[in-house]
């Protein structure tokens, strides 16, 4: 498929499957039905920002829930952001007197601008509603910092223990990521404070409401349907997942480790930083949308309702595929019971213990997505499901790996007509400072003589190449693994099926056959698609 | 000589990661793939985006590190590649990252890790 085909089959009319209809519709806020519900949602916001700093459902106390509760870069990022705009929306039907209140999405890929009704009253942050308590650090602080600190001192062992992953032992842990303090530093970082004042608490306004062609880009339909076509809730490889990193817990922070989904790592990130001014603003500060507290801006959850839509589109293009759309096994129950401790619900309350299982259907708050952009992939299959295959783990003994292919596995992968070949991962350590070599080449099943091959050869599976030159006296301790497919070549298996019990064998040589050979560290083989 | 991927040590200065990169499939492009840039980034300063194109310009995607904790490592990202932007296999690409008032090149300590993969469509 075209990139433009790739785009264009977002845009045809949606045929998604029925389902029982929901109690509540998410409209696409540019429509009739969206716009009637932004001025619910104004009166709610309204009603919230009158609240005591001392209530759950107080506007920056509903924000608060987020700084100190929410996942990024990692699979449960999609479930807890359901849970917790499940629970913001009864709260806006609540106090906004709309029984029928459900959150609108916008829509980016169609309207890369905020909508308009966004710069109205109260749902702009930079409305005067909000002067009271965010004029400026002292205000804000003075207003909310008490109560917090009660609720603070009020929090269970649970609560705190994920708040401790978190990297908050102590309130003033916490505050630090207010105000931007950095301990370490001694000093305020301007980036990285999450309060902003009321006139700089979003960088768009009415006059300028537009993404920027980077912002735009990265919410185009190009980018929008590559990232709804991963067939894996999760896979470590992110290129193959519609989820980020699994982690331990929740609330473990992005870092060098983690993978970041297409969506999440794309069009959630870019719409969050650019409303707050990341790039014309920098180094900041920025407004609320950049930080933590961005949910102090109430665009955030009309971005996060399409994040949420899309992450339905996906469950639905999975079911219809006849392909799983959560975790499978043990996996499932992992992911299923992780805590989720801090939501407060529409009844002014804390909702108490829930589990992410809790947040995975949007049954749990009875609503559904009028179509948007994306809609089209949830139509018929194109293909039919195929059964899936594990990668076979291999072993490494004096420097060769190897691995038992099963004969049809390996029919499969000589069948010209096979579109999709093996894959080798293979792990090897990055050559360190002072290695002069940084290219190797990858030999299967090549004779225990063979050091060197051209790139004709039928042993060649290709080239593994570290760019640039090392650091001398440092010495990299990370390895790294590469995806290698296996060349479809029939004198390189020929003895191996003629022998089906003896395994593949794979060496890395150095590329030219000067230079010392990297350890191999670990080898598995398999397909990446039946 | 087919180039399964490249990397960026750490260590490397701005100067030394100055080019364009030319990256590599790993294997001739399907009909039902989509190739995708996998980008590993370091530690960023606070909005700071790293901008990736082809060598003429086209854009790829602005990668944009958000929720991170100050000095921690921005991790890996996913950018979808127009099928027509790769000739012959390859695909050369433009690295950027923003500072207050412009942009540069990113160093390797930024910029650790590149390839180019393919993701199968079902």
């Amino acid at each position: 498929m075209t990139s433009a085909a790739l785009a264009a089959a977002g845009t045809m009319l949606p045929s998604g499957p029925s389902r029982a209809a929901a109690k509540y519709r998410r409209y696409n806020v540019t429509s009739a039905e969206g716009q009637k519900m932004l001025a619910s949602y104004a009166k709610g916001v309204a009603a919230m920002l009158q609240l005591p700093a001392s209530h759950p459902q107080n506007w920056f106390r509903n924000a608060f829930i987020h700084l100190m509760d929410c996942p990024h870069g990692n699979w449960w990022f999609y479930v807890w952001h359901r849970g917790y705009l499940g629970y913001f929306e009864q709260s806006i039907r609540a106090l906004s007197g709309d029984d029928n209140f459900a959150l609108p999405y916008w829509d980016w890929t169609e309207l890369p601008e905020i909508p308009a009704g966004m710069f109205d009253g109260v749902l702009t942050p930079a409305d005067k509603a909000y002067q009271p308590f965010t004029a400026n650090l002292a205000v804000f602080t003075s207003f909310i910092k008490p109560a917090l600190t009660d609720y603070w001192n009020g929090l269970s062992k649970d609560q705190r223990g994920q708040l401790a992953i978190r990297g908050y032992k102590s309130i003033d842990d916490l505050w630090n990521d207010v105000t931007g303090f950095s301990p370490s530093a001694k000093a305020g970082i301007s980036g990285n404070e999450a309060f902003a004042t009321t006139c700089a608490s979003r960088y768009l306004s009415r006059d300028n409401p537009k993404l920027d062609a980077k912002t735009a880009y990265d919410v185009s339909a190009f980018v929008i349907m590559a990232g709804l076509l991963p067939t894996d809730f999760y896979n470590s490889d992110n290129y193959l997942s519609f989820t980020s990193s699994r982690t331990a817990s929740h609330n473990d922070q992005p870092n060098g480790t983690t993978k970041f989904s297409t969506l999440e790592g794309l069009p959630h990130n870019k719409v969050h930083n650019y409303i707050g001014g990341v790039g014309p603003l920098d180094p900041g500060p920025y407004g609320n949308m950049t930080n933590f507290l961005s949910p102090v801006d109430p665009i955030f959850f009309l971005h996060h309702s399409n994040m949420d839509r899309l992450w339905d589109v996906w469950t639905r293009k999975q079911q219809r595929l006849k392909l799983p759309y959560l975790p499978e096994g043990a996996d499932l129950k992992t992911f299923s019971d992780e805590p989720f401790l801090f939501y407060a619900d529409g009844k002014g309350g804390y909702v108490g213990p829930s589990k992410a299982g809790d947040y995975i259907s949007t049954d749990r708050f009875d609503y559904d997505y009028a179509p948007g952009f994306g809609e089209n992939i949830v139509g018929p299959p194109a293909v039919a499901a195929a059964p899936r295959a594990k990668p076979q783990q291999g072993s490494v003994k004096a420097n060769t790996g190897t691995v038992k292919i099963p004969g049809e596995a390996l029919e499969a992968h000589l069948a010209a007509a096979g579109p999709q070949p093996l894959m080798a991962q293979i792990t090897l350590p990055r050559p360190t400072g002072y290695s002069t070599v940084r290219e190797f080449d990858i030999l299967v099943n090549a004779p225990p003589g063979v050091t060197q091959v051209a790139a004709d050869s039928p042993y060649y599976a290709g080239t593994i190449a570290f760019f640039g030159s090392m650091m001398p006296g440092m010495v990299m301790s990370a390895d790294a693994t590469f995806a290698v497919p296996l060349p479809k070549k029939q004198e390189a298996f020929a003895a191996l099926r003629a022998a089906p019990n003896q395994p593949l064998s794979i060496r890395v040589v150095p590329s030219g056959g000067i230079g010392a050979a990297p350890t191999l560290k670990a080898l598995s083989v398999g397909p990446l698609r039946q | 000589m087919l180039l399964l991927a490249a990397v960026w040590p750490a260590g490397c200065f701005a100067a030394e990661a100055s080019k364009d990169v030319e990256l590599s499939l790993p294997r001739p492009l399907g009909p039902g793939d989509t190739a995708i840039v996998e980008i590993t980034l370091g530690a960023l300063g606070r909005g700071q985006e790293v901008s990736v194109t082809t060598a003429s310009g086209m854009p790829l995607g602005t990668i944009s590190p958000f929720g991170l904790r100050a000095g921690a490592d921005a991790g890996t990202y996913a950018l979808p590649v127009p099928k027509e932007t790769i000739k012959d296999g390859r695909l050369s690409v433009h690295l950027s990252i923003s500072q207050p008032g412009g942009s540069r090149t990113p160093t390797a300590l930024e910029v650790r890790g590149i390839a180019l993969k393919l993701a199968p469509q079902r």
